[in-house]
């Protein structure tokens, strides 16, 4: 236990430097905004700002592009209580009940109860990781080759599992992206695969360029071509402040949206996203007041609220101790983390505590920081939402652009980053989801790599990965994933609940 | 000038109290909802009325920022 | 037979080519055994995997209860294979560019035409003009300087969306041009040059 407050000393000491603290409140200033604004999301702005983090040193690095995660989680509420549009996906859920509160002239409370759900959410989860995060770094510090091998398949097929759409595109998806990940130069054989004479491609091909691309670019293409109509409840917002009713109402919803959040933040695949839907439907058959679901109830509201806030950050303990992404962020993370020359994995808290902990302590400041953001100051956001898209996109196009070209001078890069928006265009078209491909991506190369060593131990005794036991759980598990998702009743039930988003 | 401040220093004042207050709060508040399952009628109308009063300051607090 | 899906028809078509161009192109490479696995391995394998599951999808295709109209977005094939004559003709002649300037120019310039008919093949005007305009931002940086370079792209980006305000778009293109100035370069110090190469 001592150990503990201990590392959290060290965290704090870390998180409460002037530096640290700086790019804290930049961070989740920065996670609020695009939270906010509709068309941009945290996986595109931290793409973009990874060339930044290059700049920085790690433990502010990433506790700004962890502040832009989270941060965004709490903006995302805005758009979709006022406008409908969720600012955020993990808000899609948010609309169904805080836009009907907003139309009963409840938008104040709804806004506030997000809020503090949010902030409740944020606070217990950074207590859960800070437990939960030594012990489980342990047992990963045992991991061989095989275990990591077939934790990553576990990890991808989760995410495929758990995505929305067709589930053999999505696998599909994810064996295109290990494909691509291997482009480049082979590290046991310096062999250049895939690269076709182009010098810029024998190092394979970057991962902010997939990333910016496919989430970036190919976005704002889709949202230019639906031009939408939006009743907008902008006019002043009174009485943010939920009344007492309103929070003991509340009080269920959010405990269990954040226990329900934290646990699914850590399954690979998992995430805000997932969370807060899964709260939702959860929340709808256990609640009381569930007739009123749909039509303004605010459990509807602080339950997704807390529980995308506990799956963000959850989900970054699969990083922190495994490293192995468990989402789309995270994979950008990891890249952010190579940027600066950190090998993602289990002894990142051992040889670098300050890091880890300094993590962990901001996060809770960030979560002070937002709720302020977020109740007093939220007139600043609501006028934000008041700019057109027409002028914010260029906007958007211009950091891209510069964030890409000045990774290495290339322009090749930024070259290559629109052709991934072309391609993102096709697949967004096609139905084909680009976020277990980015996951593929990040873990391509990783999985050849451990499949290699894995087999040079056995001596090509391919059972080696049933032979031991943790691998042989963890394949066993995605069996089951694999398997629960065939099976026709959950399937309906999967349909269900994305087609009511 | 004055009702402005004071309009603030209250606000900052309630949200403080609420970010503080939520935690013992929603375990507390959840765990009574538990008990006022399982006890008689009685006791589960006593306790709610105990949430009711204990609320009024903060009912009345908020329709003081307004 | 009848293609009800044609969204998953494309993406099966789209799966399998992707599998056997993998698998052909490592071909090239050694294949190695299960022990000491050669560069080619890991890709055969996942290559046909893919194949086999783009295969399962086009063949759902046929039999999808989801309909799908089969154009699913405006796809212009001419484009495609003069984009890609023109792009093999200008990696061929790569070696010409010695040459001199003019001969460097033309050249970009056929590269340039390819790509962009590449990019046009696949979707509505927005979509290749927004991104043709993001290209033409990387390859103007260090010739024309960060202010030209984005002047090209807030102009050609705003002309390929909806409503193209001049007025409106060269304020935008004002403000971002000083902000990009301040943030990037004197801000963040990253190496580029504000103004035309030539002016320095």
């Amino acid at each position: 236990m001592e150990a503990l407050f201990s590392n959290l000393g060290l965290g704090f000491t870390v998180a409460l430097s002037l530096q640290n603290l700086f790019y804290c409140f930049m961070g989740v200033v920065l996670g609020t905004l695009i939270g906010v604004l509709p068309g941009i999301g945290p996986v595109a702005t931290i793409a973009m700002l990874l060339p930044v983090t290059f700049t920085l040193n790690p433990t502010s690095a990433l506790i700004m592009l962890a502040g832009i995660y989270y941060g965004a989680q709490y903006g995302g509420s805005t758009t979709s209580i006022l406008i409908n549009l969720p600012g955020e996906s993990s808000s899609v859920v948010t609309c169904l009940d805080g836009y009907q509160m907003a139309r009963q002239g409840r938008a104040g409370p709804a806004l506030g109860i997000a809020a503090i759900g949010s902030f409740f959410a944020g606070c217990v989860s950074t207590v859960i990781i800070a437990l939960f995060a030594p012990p489980l770094a342990e047992v990963a510090l045992k991991f061989g080759p095989a275990e990591y091998f077939s934790l990553m398949v576990l990890g991808l097929i989760a995410a495929t599992v758990l995505a929305h759409g067709s589930l053999i595109k999505a696998i599909a998806m994810v064996i295109l992206g290990l494909l691509l990940g291997l482009v480049g130069t082979d590290v046991n054989s310096g062999v250049a695969r895939f690269s076709f004479g182009v010098s810029e491609l024998s190092d394979g091909i970057g991962f902010v360029s997939v990333a910016m691309g496919v989430f970036g670019f190919a976005e704002i293409i889709n949202n230019l071509e639906q031009k939408e109509q939006r009743e907008v409840f902008t006019k002043k917002v009174t009485g943010l402040l939920p009344t007492w009713q309103d929070i003991r109402d509340s009080a269920p919803s959010i405990l269990r949206g954040t226990a329900l959040g934290s646990f699914l933040g850590i399954l690979p695949g998992g995430g805000a996203l997932l969370a807060s839907f899964a709260a939702y439907t959860l929340e709808k058959k256990v609640s009381k007041n569930s007739a009123n679901f749909g039509k303004g109830a605010i459990q509807g509201v602080a339950a997704p609220e807390s529980a995308n806030n506990a799956g963000a950050q959850t989900s970054f303990i699969p990083l922190l101790t495994l490293g192995i992404p468990s989402n789309p962020v995270m994979a950008l993370m990891i890249g952010a983390m190579m940027i600066q020359g950190i090998a993602p994995g289990p002894q990142v808290m051992t040889e670098r505590p300050q890091l880890f902990w300094g993590m962990i302590a901001s996060m809770w400041i960030g979560n002070l920081m937002l709720v302020i953001l977020n109740l007093p100051l939220i007139g600043m956001w609501i006028k934000l939402l008041t700019v057109p898209y027409r002028m914010l996109y260029p906007a958007i196009l211009l950091f891209c652009g510069v964030g890409v070209y000045s990774l290495s001078n290339s322009p090749f890069d930024v070259m290559q980053t629109a052709a991934f928006g072309v391609v993102g265009y096709i697949w967004v078209k096609l139905e084909c989801e680009p976020a277990p491909l980015i996951l593929g991506f990040i873990l391509g190369p990783l999985m050849e790599e451990n499949l290699r060593r894995a087999m040079l131990l056995s001596r090509g005794d391919a059972t080696v990965f049933f032979q031991r036991p943790i691998s042989l759980t963890m394949l066993l598990i995605a069996a089951f994933l694999l398997l629960i998702v065939v099976a026709p009743v959950v399937r309906k039930k999967r349909e269900e609940a994305f087609v009511e988003a | 000038m004055g009702k402005l401040i004071r309009h603030q220093v209250f606000m900052i004042l309630a949200i403080g109290f609420i970010c503080v207050a939520i935690f013992p709060l929603v375990f507390i508040y959840c765990t009574s909802l538990l008990i006022q399952s399982a006890v008689s009628k009685q006791t589960a109308a006593k306790i709610d009325k105990f949430w009711d009063t204990i609320g009024k300051p903060y009912d009345y607090l908020i329709k003081a920022i307004e | 037979m009848k293609i009800t899906n044609g969204k998953d028809f494309w993406a099966g078509v789209m799966f399998i080519a992707f599998g056997l161009a993998f698998m052909l192109i490592s071909q090239n490479y050694a294949m190695g055994n299960a022990v000491r696995m050669g560069p080619a391995y890991f890709p055969t394998v996942l290559g046909g995997m893919l194949a086999v599951l783009g295969a399962a999808i086009f063949f759902r295709a046929f039999v999808s209860k989801v309909a799908h109209p089969l154009a699913v977005f405006p796809f212009r094939l001419w484009f495609v294979v003069g984009g890609l004559i023109l792009g093999v003709i200008a990696f061929y002649t790569q070696p010409l560019r010695d040459a001199g300037a003019m001969v460097q120019i033309a050249h970009e310039l056929l590269a340039g035409l390819a790509i962009g008919l590449l990019f046009a093949a696949f979707g509505p005007r927005s979509l290749w003009v927004i991104l043709f305009s993001v290209v033409l931002f990387g390859y103007l940086l260090k010739p024309l300087g960060l202010v030209l370079a984005t002047g090209a792209l807030i102009f050609g980006s705003a002309w390929g969306g909806h409503e193209f305000k001049v007025k409106e778009v060269t304020i935008l293109f004002v403000a971002l041009a000083i902000f990009a100035v301040y943030a990037f370069v004197k801000g963040l110090g990253l190496p580029m040059n504000i103004w035309p190469a030539f002016l320095e």
